[in-house]
């Protein structure tokens, strides 16, 4: 079952690669424009980093969290809350002018009302300022100090991008096409496969065959990403998430493939396509990680493992690697002699499993298990950089509430929440109106087993488990939805700099 | 205009004894094969060339097609298909002569489900996502190409004419 997995955790190449690929000179750069602001050293400003792959709960999480803070909702595990030592939170004039905003408004109005609906997904980095006005915890007396939070929003997809930076196009391309003879992927690459046979990388360069290969080569990558699939995206980051280069001749290329033997030549299709690559790198993934990912002080990694589990062992297993390809991004962004005289990076990760308000309480320790599970290599890697890392499940919005629910003189515990419009549970189909009372089931004790059985991602019905999209909460206007362990989350990010 | 017949090898006996190579279809499959030689026969769509890997199993269901078409159907054997990868079955398909312009391939999985998904670019949508979701044995994929030439076969450019298989034929569907 592991082969699917474990063929693509060779995608990378190692560590050592990366860094000899001048990382070292992208952290020199990302240290001279963190040098370039005081604040930083004064350590009255953060910066925390949300991401987390397509669909993970990014914008919701962002949004809720602004949504308590400014709102001044009631955090008991953030201890400057429970303190009482919180005076005010609020939004900031946007501090970058060359990143948008991130759209907080926007966001909380779509979650609010009678048509409320979960928010669009992120789909380019923003960022938000946020001022927190406390009363510090000091032993001889209360004095008044303020945090500079910024939450930069960016798709997790692009991390995967960094081990692209020290790759050739031509091991690329090679490992790329393995990747994609897996039995998990083969069918969904079936047609970017099928017109890379007899093509001849020598040819000529030709925009419209290159423009071909390269739209089967991005829906082969949507395909595996899509629901009844949920297999974890490959790079490059920006085939899927194009931000601002939606529809750019940045994204037109592909793997072909080419040999390692002889020099690609020049004026052929594999030279084009080469020389894209080459380009997508040097303008995009690089500036990626030198202008913003290089900048973070920590880290929230947010992780949909229950769409996973619902897709199958083959998506869990996937999800597992990319993981562990999100982390190496971490791990180069610390690991080098030169770390020592910048200020210190990335200091605190957290993994958090979302959407816990799909199950009962009960299981949300077995959530939190399964996530361990999926990040343990992940997180292996990272030991010895001198990042503290936590996993956590939690709800940033809970849509749902608990009840127990009599049947034939059992109790059974169930959530209780609106079902999407469209969503069916055991053949009713839902209008978006109505409750219902869903037994969730039981997450399997030991979360290894999540990882066994078939290789291949199974569509949703075939599943063991299978989780309900319910609608957003209403609320009172303006008025922070209930959450579950958010306030642990952000005491882990934030809550020593409340101190 | 070309029309190609990927047929899948219908159900087999387990890996026991023999040779992979060696495994004869069981009684199952032969009903199988029977039933889907009928229901192509029914829509008077039949190839006039039909090509199997050599393996036992899918020599048999393409000798069970042709009886059932009383040999209005000429019969090869090409070992390439057995185990035959994507872009294998791609090149043999590309190699396959002008003058036949009704072609079947009766082959095996991984590959010839990879391939059904591969060519086809259009065809009424129910059968596109069944084709996409399985390729049971004894599936047959019907494709046709506006081309004059096999090889001008391309990714994504075919249409799915038809999509059988031996369950839903069984199931009263035809």
């Amino acid at each position: 079952m592991q082969t699917g997995g474990r063929r693509l955790n060779r995608l990378a190449g190692s560590w050592a690669d990366v860094f000899l690929s001048g990382f070292s000179d992208l952290l020199f750069e990302a240290g001279l424009v963190a040098r370039s602001i005081g604040d930083y050293f004064s350590g009255a400003a953060l910066r925390v980093g949300v991401t987390g792959l397509s669909r993970a709960g990014k914008t919701v999480f962002l949004t809720a969290l602004i949504n308590n803070l400014i709102a001044g909702a009631r955090l008991p595990v953030l201890a400057a809350s429970a303190e009482g030592r919180i005076v005010r939170a609020r939004l900031e004039p946007q501090p970058d002018d060359a990143v948008p905003r991130f759209d907080y408004e926007e966001h909380l109005a779509s979650l609010s009302g009678p048509d409320r609906r979960w928010p669009q997904s992120t789909r380019r980095i923003a960022e938000l300022r946020l001022t927190i006005e406390f009363e510090s915890a000091a032993a001889w007396g209360a004095r008044r100090s303020s945090l500079k939070l910024d939450l930069v929003d960016y798709p997790g997809e692009w991390l995967l991008d960094l081990p692209l930076l020290d790759k050739s196009y031509t091991t690329w391309s090679r490992e790329t096409l393995a990747a994609s003879e897996t039995p998990a992927r083969a069918h969904l690459a079936a047609k970017w496969r099928a017109a890379l046979v007899g093509l001849d990388p020598d040819a000529e360069a030709d925009e419209d065959q290159a423009r071909r290969i390269a739209e089967l080569f991005t829906a082969y990558l949507r395909h595996a990403r899509d629901d009844v699939y949920a297999l974890s995206t490959l790079p490059p980051g920006r085939f899927l998430m194009p931000g601002d280069l939606e529809g750019s001749p940045a994204l037109t290329f592909a793997p072909i493939a080419v040999s390692d033997e002889r020099p690609i030549a020049s004026g052929s299709l594999a030279a084009m396509m080469a020389r894209r690559y080459e380009a997508y790198k040097t303008h995009v993934a690089r500036p990626f990680f030198r202008d913003h990912f290089a900048r973070l002080d920590r880290q929230i990694v947010l992780v949909d493992a229950l769409s996973a589990l619902n897709s199958g062992p083959a998506a869990l297993n996937d999800l597992e690697n990319a993981l562990t390809e999100v982390m190496r991004a971490f791990r180069a962004g610390r690991a080098s002699w030169l770390g020592s005289i910048l200020r210190p990076r990335i200091d605190r990760i957290l993994f958090a499993a979302t959407k816990a308000d799909h199950l009962h309480h009960k299981s949300h320790d077995r959530l939190e298990a399964i996530l361990r599970a999926l990040t343990a290599r992940a997180i292996a890697r990272a030991e010895g950089v001198g990042a503290a890392i936590d996993v956590i499940a939690l709800a940033a919005i809970r849509a749902t509430r608990e009840a127990e629910i009599r049947t034939g003189g059992e109790t059974l515990d169930a959530i209780v929440g609106v079902p999407e419009k469209g969503e069916t549970i055991g053949g009713e189909l839902f209008d978006g109106v109505a409750e219902a009372a869903v037994f969730p089931g039981e997450l399997p004790a030991d979360p290894e087993t999540i990882f066994e059985g078939d290789a291949i991602a199974l569509p949703e019905a075939d599943n063991d488990w299978r989780f309900v999209r319910f609608r957003p909460p209403l609320t009172r206007r303006g008025e922070p939805a209930p959450q579950i362990r958010l306030d642990r989350a952000l005491q882990f990010l934030i809550g020593d700099r409340l101190a | 205009m070309l029309r190609l017949f990927l047929i899948r090898h219908a159900k087999a006996e387990p890996h026991v004894g023999r040779g992979d190579y060696e495994r004869r279809l069981t009684g199952r499959g032969r009903d199988d094969a029977r039933r889907v030689a009928q229901a192509l026969a029914a829509r008077r769509t039949l190839p006039e060339l039909l090509i199997h890997s050599g393996a036992a199993r899918a020599k048999e269901t393409a000798e069970i097609l042709a009886a059932a078409w009383r040999g209005k159907v000429e019969l090869q054997e090409d070992r390439a298909l057995y185990e035959a990868s994507l872009a294998t079955l791609i090149e043999r398909t590309r190699a396959l002569r002008r003058e036949h312009k009704r072609v079947g391939l009766v082959g095996h999985n991984p590959g010839l489900g990879e391939l059904a998904v591969a060519l086809t670019g259009s065809g009424a949508k129910p059968g596109l996502s069944r084709l996409a979701a399985k390729y049971p044995t004894g599936a047959v994929a019907v494709l046709d190409f506006s081309v004059q030439r096999w090889e001008e076969v391309e990714s994504n450019s075919g249409k799915l004419a038809l999509y059988l298989t031996p369950a839903e034929l069984e199931a009263g569907a035809d």
